[in-house]
């Protein structure tokens, strides 16, 4: 049949990465024409790490260190939630969601979009932020330790971004930006990305330590030299198996949505 | 099945329920690729359920379903079928033509974005964004995103609703044209104009099941009945033998006759009744002729 005219495997492949690159590039446009979206998902972690790890910060401190390494983790945490959890739950409510599941257009592709996208804001916001700490805070490392923080905080993403996708596809819109509001500010404090964890009372600490943004800023400190927390390995194993179990709560509700 | 033998959906036996509500019960159908059938019915009637099983969006409880030979929702059916929802309020961030250009991609067999544009009457609106656009004017870029993929099967959910009349004419004759290029086109309305305008066949459905199933000449003979509401003094069993009636009821004071041939109808009440009083004649709604094909099925 002619509408079938996947004749080789390549052309199937190239054409999905084709298809990527557009649903990417729409989601990039669509963010960048809504500036009071983008302006302070951006500029909120450059200019609370100026704030504390700069400005603020007792020389020699070595603030600007541990707070790139936090605000860093910060700094994907904004794109992921926001992007998958009230953005996905408002494309459900307005109909666009069951319109892109009745197209031709693969989930994947749908999915993977959402994260590349995500990808490239933590991205740009990160490349400032070194610019900062190393231009600025007087931070520095060896370069496979810069390479080492770039890969662990934009991975880093990948959890968050499931835990976004239960939100957008679990809850209604009205409620999923109030609720992804809330589990911003929850996994930002508590997580230790602000202020370090070992700062805060017993309680509060055990209840940081199970969140993933904790362990992501524990292997973020880690790549910059710092021996926060434990076995990196420990950390790993955390963030995948929160990752599958957002994952599966997320193909649950996906299973359940009237389509 | 080979999607080569003219049938462009195939359900057998269809069922599907919602708690206690049958909103499918068991229905059969047909529709072959160049037809535009329209699906009539009250609300409830099934109409909504069976697009969503077309489409992959819901599992039926029973029965078979194909889609061009496929499974309803596989990735193979979708590639061959453009839809118009009923609410899609696409981004308002993006121009027409981004819509446009991005949905077309999804097939593998897309017309040029300036034909959809084109076919859609959107050529003043192409570098437009979304949000700016008027309701109608939206619902004619979500008629481009259904149609650019040349799909053979075109499935439209009550699709002029906020159309003004000249765009719902400019609307059906870009539909007939894909009809007539053997596209097989699935269209549910409330209107019988609309049917009646585009479609070649009128299927009638009531509490899942079907009821009418013709040209929509043979459904408007079945539905061209008229009520005369009035004050009379014949008994109902005097007004049921008048010429043309079908069917009388009483509703406190007045009685409601209806009737298939009502100049005759009324013709022959004056010459009995020269105390009629309070007269009225009015069409019969589809809602009317649905439920008296509800009630001559029942009987």
């Amino acid at each position: 049949m002619s509408t079938l005219a996947l004749t080789s495997p390549q052309a199937a492949r190239r054409s999905l990465l084709t298809l990527l690159a557009n649903e990417t590039r729409a989601e990039l446009t669509k963010a960048l024409r809504s500036p009071a979206f983008v302006l302070p998902t951006l500029a909120l972690p450059l200019a609370f790490y100026s704030l504390f790890g700069i400005v603020l910060a007792p020389p020699g401190g070595g603030n600007a260190g541990y707070l790139l390494a936090t605000f860093g983790v910060f700094a994907g945490l904004g794109p992921a939630l926001f992007g998958f959890g009230a953005a996905i739950a408002d494309e459900r409510a307005r109909g666009v969601l069951a319109l892109k599941q009745v197209s031709p257009l693969p989930v994947g592709v749908f999915l993977g979009a959402k994260l590349a996208t995500a990808l490239v804001f933590t991205g740009t916001v990160l490349v400032g932020l070194y610019a900062l700490a190393a231009l600025w805070g007087g931070v520095a490392l060896p370069r496979p330790a810069w390479l080492l923080l770039a890969v662990i905080q934009l991975l880093g993403v990948v959890p968050f971004c499931l835990l976004g996708l239960c939100i957008g596809l679990g809850l209604a819109s009205s409620a999923a930006m109030g609720v992804t509001n809330l589990v911003f500010m929850v996994l930002a404090v508590l997580g230790g990305l602000w202020i370090p964890i070992m700062l805060f009372p017993g309680w509060m600490q055990a209840i940081g330590s199970v969140l993933p943004t904790y362990h992501v800023a524990a292997l973020a400190l880690q790549a910059t030299g710092r021996t926060a927390g434990t076995d990196p390995w420990l950390h790993v194993a955390v963030l995948g198996a929160s990752a599958a179990i957002f994952a599966a709560i997320a193909w649950r509700a996906w299973r359940a949505m009237p389509r | 099945m080979n999607p080569d033998d003219g049938i462009a959906i195939d359900a057998r036996d269809l069922r599907r329920s919602f708690g206690r509500t049958r909103a499918l019960d068991g229905l059969s159908l047909k529709l072959r690729l160049g037809h535009v059938t329209a699906v009539l019915g009250p609300n409830g009637a099934g109409k909504t359920t069976f697009v969503d099983l077309v489409l992959g969006r819901r599992a039926s409880d029973g029965g078979q379903l194909t889609v061009l030979g496929h499974r309803p929702g596989s990735a193979a059916a979708r590639l061959c079928t453009g839809a118009m929802l009923q609410s899609a309020a696409l981004a308002a961030e993006l121009t027409v033509e981004e819509h446009i250009a991005l949905h077309a991609g999804y097939y593998t067999n897309a017309m040029p974005v300036a034909e959809a544009i084109e076919q859609a009457g959107l050529e003043a609106l192409a570098g437009r964004r979304y949000g700016r656009l008027s309701g109608g004017e939206q619902r004619r870029v979500q008629f481009a995103l259904a149609i650019c993929g040349r799909p053979r099967l075109l499935v439209l959910d009550e699709p002029t609703v906020a159309l003004d009349p000249d765009s719902r004419r400019a609307f059906w004759t870009v539909v007939r044209e894909r009809a007539t290029r053997g596209t097989a086109v699935l269209l549910t309305t409330h209107q019988l104009e609309e049917a009646e305008a585009l479609a070649d066949r009128i299927v009638l459905l009531a509490n899942g099941r079907l009821l009418a199933d013709g040209t929509p000449g043979e459904i408007r003979a079945r539905m061209d009945a008229r009520r005369i509401r009035c004050v009379t003094a014949l008994a109902p069993a005097a007004l049921a033998g008048l010429p043309g009636v079908t069917a009388v009821e009483s509703s406190g004071r007045h009685a409601l006759i209806r009737s298939h041939a009502a100049e005759t109808t009324l013709r022959a009440l004056l010459a009995r009744d020269a105390t009629v009083a309070e007269l009225e004649v009015s069409g019969a709604s589809l809602e009317d002729a649905v439920l008296d094909l509800i009630r001559s099925e029942a009987a």
